[in-house]
């Protein structure tokens, strides 16, 4: 196929099946939704080097980024700081909104994160590995705010008290009265 | 003579040579470019990141890369400033720092990157809380890989300046730490006497110097009194003494040879 080429012409010719999310370029490069197919696979638009991964409407965006980011924080060689660390904290917050734990200011945390481990990286990996979560974040971000609670008080928003106790509870053998009263009711 | 030429450090002419790196030529100007990984007489190698700045609006470390004829360098602007804030972030999560229970305190290069950085709150990221088992074995150093920041001083100077070659980096990715060249550390030729084992090469409190710990007071340590890369800067005024020399070609080399661990 010929650079300049759409992505929904690329999606017919592939006899793609309600194709949903598109991932252009590999890993590291941008995934874009149903509004988006009309644009073009070329250097000034969505460069690729031939890779294009096609998603049907069945398939979670958040599952797909998370093996991504699993798959950059397993080949980052780990010589400096923002790939090796960067990666997994990434990978970490976006595990926490998945969980359903997560709260607006969390797609900040990403953006700057993300912004500063491409800045800063030493190499092609680093530069580019928070695509899948800062391209989803742009292109889905109806994924990600259908997930995300703003939480009253402000103070500790998204902390998962009963998540942090479960160690204590293992070791002493017992639920604590002040947090646990309605603790495992729904077991 | 070797071929002179300015570059520009947010707005201010520096004069540099040709083979010099962005930092070299900035240390010699009194220009502080804060730097974890990098010291004064070992081959720089680029990791730690703390020393990014913008040349001619892009990203680089400044430590590897060589200066340029009218490279127009930004250092000490809010953008940088927040990077290297998250960097020493990252460092300070991915390891264990206890700041008040550690040797290293008040001398420590990351503890005072921080201060130097404004970081004394609690941050976003989350904590590691790595498990890395203490090497004691030596009867007059010990090893805590838990606060170790990956910066490889002392594997270098322990090959390059001592030529013992006692350390080297182990894993990959977020499990990369430091090994040492036999069962443990007593069963290496390291010595304390090596350089490697001085209180300039490791800049955190992974090498601990036995029988040596707290030998200043709070109040006297290296950087309670004036905030890491003063030496750097206050040079300026008196005219710098001791320039550094071309470390460009050397950080090439470092590169090269650092490649083929990756
Ligand atoms: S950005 Fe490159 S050099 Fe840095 S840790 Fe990642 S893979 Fe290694
Ligand atoms: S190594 Fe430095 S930062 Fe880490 S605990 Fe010790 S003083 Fe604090
Ligand atoms: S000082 Fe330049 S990367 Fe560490």
């Amino acid at each position: 196929m010929p650079f300049g080429v759409s992505v929904a012409e690329v999606l017919d010719r592939a006899g793609a099946k309600d194709p949903a999310a598109v991932q252009v370029g590999g890993a590291s490069g941008e995934m874009i939704g149903r509004t988006d197919f009309q644009r073009r696979v070329c250097f000034e638009d969505l460069s690729t080097a031939g890779a294009i991964t096609t998603f049907s409407s069945r398939r979670n965006v958040l599952e797909i980024v998370a093996y991504y980011m699993d798959f950059f924080i397993d080949e980052s060689c780990g010589y400096c700081t923002p790939c090796r660390v960067g990666n997994v904290f990434m990978k970490k917050a976006l595990e926490k909104i998945m969980r359903g734990l997560g709260e607006p200011s969390d797609l900040d945390y990403l953006s700057e994160l993300g912004k500063t481990i491409i800045a800063t990286s030493r190499c092609g990996l680093g530069h580019t590995s928070p695509n899948p979560i800062l391209s989803t974040m742009k292109h889905f971000p109806l994924v990600y705010s259908a997930l995300l609670k703003e939480r009253s008080g402000g103070l500790e928003a998204g902390f998962d008290i009963q998540g942090a106790l479960d160690e204590a509870r293992t070791i002493a053998k017992r639920r604590s009265l002040i947090y646990d009263a309605t603790y495992g009711s729904d077991e | 003579m070797k071929h002179r030429f300015d570059i520009v450090v947010d707005g201010e002419t520096v004069a540099a040579r040709a083979g010099q790196t962005i930092m070299d030529a900035c240390d010699d100007a009194g220009v502080y470019i804060p730097r974890l990984c990098d010291v004064e007489g070992l081959v720089p190698q680029g990791s730690c990141r703390v020393c990014t700045v913008k040349a001619n609006e892009h990203p680089v470390a400044a430590c590897t890369q060589p200066a340029e004829a009218r490279m127009k360098v930004e250092n000490d602007t809010l953008e940088i400033k927040n990077y290297r804030r998250d960097l020493v972030r990252m460092l300070f999560h991915e390891g264990n720092h206890l700041c008040p229970i550690c040797e290293a305190s008040g001398r420590c290069e990351l503890q005072a990157m921080a201060y130097r950085l404004g970081i004394s709150q609690a941050t976003k990221y989350p904590y590691l809380q790595p498990v890395r088992p203490v090497d004691a074995s030596h009867p007059d150093i010990a090893l805590d890989n838990n606060r170790c920041i990956l910066c490889g001083r002392y594997i270098r100077a322990s090959r390059d300046v001592d030529g013992k070659n006692v350390f080297e980096y182990v894993g990959r990715g977020i499990h990369k730490r430091i090994g040492v060249n036999a069962k443990n550390l007593a069963a290496t030729d390291a010595s304390i006497d090596d350089y490697a084992m001085s209180l300039e090469v490791c800049p955190v409190g992974c090498i601990i110097r036995k029988r040596e710990g707290y030998f200043a007071a709070v109040g006297e340590r290296q950087f309670d009194r004036r905030p890491i890369g003063t030496d750097i800067v206050a040079p300026r005024r008196r005219g710098r003494s001791r320039p550094r020399g071309e470390r460009a070609k050397d950080a090439e080399d470092s590169e090269q040879s650092c490649a083929k661990n990756v």
